[in-house]
């Protein structure tokens, strides 16, 4: 049974009363809710702060059940990725990249050791933009971490709009690839982190960004103005 | 330094990540890694797999630390949430393993263990309360909210598990919710 619409919604018809939004909110904060009443919950939370404070309440709460979960330090890598995603303009190669990162005297000797696991990220950049120039996002495609970093050097989603990234791959199904954040403006960067399923279609195909209604299309397709076109090189 | 003053240093350290401060975006990195990560590795039980919820869950900290607002929770609670999204996330993504328990013990060798808990004494009393909480509940209905919250186990999975409908497992666990709520708010 597919995880959404497999029940009318809560409340069974009776109306919402107060204990109807404190379920839900837990429901919310627990990933449980269905697709649908999760959407249709989204949609209330920038108008009712009240429902805002009950699903900080439950993170707060339900955080708890992780406090008595050990602490394990994460091996050096993974901050090199973060970093490597987030700040890529910074990279001047493994030496330059990890002096910046650890700074001070203790870069020399850590990057010696790290040097032999700092490889070139199989970048493949990616474009797209309107043929007129009015919209225009550039950035790359990390095919090994799936991060995808994009600057939106042109355009602007409009008023109570969102864009959105779409793939058409071979098969001719038109895919989500994710949103670019609310409100970005010309010059924000931007991370979508592909599905594992949908970054090998991702290369060598066509790529288009939307603007859709705030929480992107209603639909498993594209419903806005299309912005901007391109396609992601096979790398 | 006193108890609550690691909090307060981690609020700040957030803030200024808002600002797009990289130092203090790795300072933050170094002081909270090892506790999300623990949280990975327990949704996720599979070490790479953890890895990459951690990478997901700090570059979502780094573009959502201007949504964080500082005051009413403690600024971990809002870590932890990201941390355990970003797992949960991949986990549904995955979709294999649904039906599979990820066994405690899985998180991690105690030689890769991060130094020093850091926690407030604080917060060990609230872990307490929500435990005593979820003690009233029935038992089924706790490891429900738990085996949701840490194995992001969903209603499909969850009925299974319980041998129940669909339904009547949501019935559950929502008014398990509401109870736990009212605990907690007593």
């Amino acid at each position: 049974m597919s995880d959404a619409g497999f029940l009318g919604g809560p409340g069974d018809g009776s109306g919402r009363g107060p204990d109807d939004d404190v379920a839900a909110a837990g429901e919310y904060a627990l990933s449980l809710l269905p697709a649908q009443e999760r959407a249709a919950f989204e949609r209330r939370l920038p108008g009712e702060p009240a429902l805002r404070g009950l699903v900080e309440e439950w993170r707060a709460t339900l955080a708890e059940l992780a406090s008595g979960v050990p602490e394990v330090a994460p091996p050096p890598r993974v901050l090199r990725a973060i970093e490597a995603e987030l700040f890529p303009r910074r990279r001047s190669g493994p030496l330059g990249f990890l002096a910046g990162l650890l700074g001070g005297a203790v870069a020399a000797l850590a990057a010696l050791v790290a040097l032999d696991t700092v490889v070139a990220p199989a970048r493949v950049p990616v474009e797209i933009a309107a043929a007129d120039g009015s919209f225009r996002v550039e950035g790359s495609l990390d095919r090994r971490s799936r991060a995808l970093a994009l600057q939106l050097v042109a355009g602007e989603p409009g008023a109570d709009r969102q864009l959105q990234m779409w793939v058409l791959p071979d098969d001719g199904v038109v895919r989500s690839v994710g949103l670019l954040p609310v409100g970005i403006e010309a010059g924000d960067v931007a991370t979508i982190e592909v599905n594992e399923a949908l970054a090998p279609l991702l290369t060598g195909s066509f790529v288009e960004i939307t603007s859709e209604p705030v929480g992107g299309s209603p639909g498993p397709g594209p419903t806005g103005v299309l912005q901007g076109i391109g396609t992601v090189p096979e790398g | 330094m006193a108890a609550g003053d690691a909090l307060t240093e981690v609020e700040e350290l957030i803030a200024r990540v808002a600002l797009r401060d990289r130092r203090a975006f790795e300072a933050l990195y170094a002081r909270t890694s090892g506790k999300l990560f623990g949280v990975c590795l327990r949704v996720l039980s599979e070490r790479s797999a953890a890895e990459d919820a951690l990478q997901d869950a700090y570059i979502k900290v780094w573009h959502g630390a201007g949504s964080y607002r500082a005051g009413r929770y403690s600024p971990m609670t809002w870590l932890i949430a990201v941390a355990r999204n970003a797992a949960i996330d991949r986990l549904r993504a995955r979709r294999a393993g649904e039906a599979r328990r990820a066994p405690l013990a899985a998180a991690g060798d105690p030689a890769d263990s991060a130094p020093g808990p850091e926690r407030r004494v604080i917060a060990a009393s609230e872990a307490e309360r929500i435990a005593a909480c979820l003690g009233e509940l029935d038992d089924r209905h706790a490891e429900a909210v738990r085996g949701a919250y840490l194995e992001g186990h969903t209603y499909a999975a969850l009925a299974e598990r319980h041998g129940v409908p669909i339904n009547t497992m949501r019935s559950w666990l929502r008014r398990s919710l509401v109870k736990l709520r009212e605990c907690m708010t007593r």
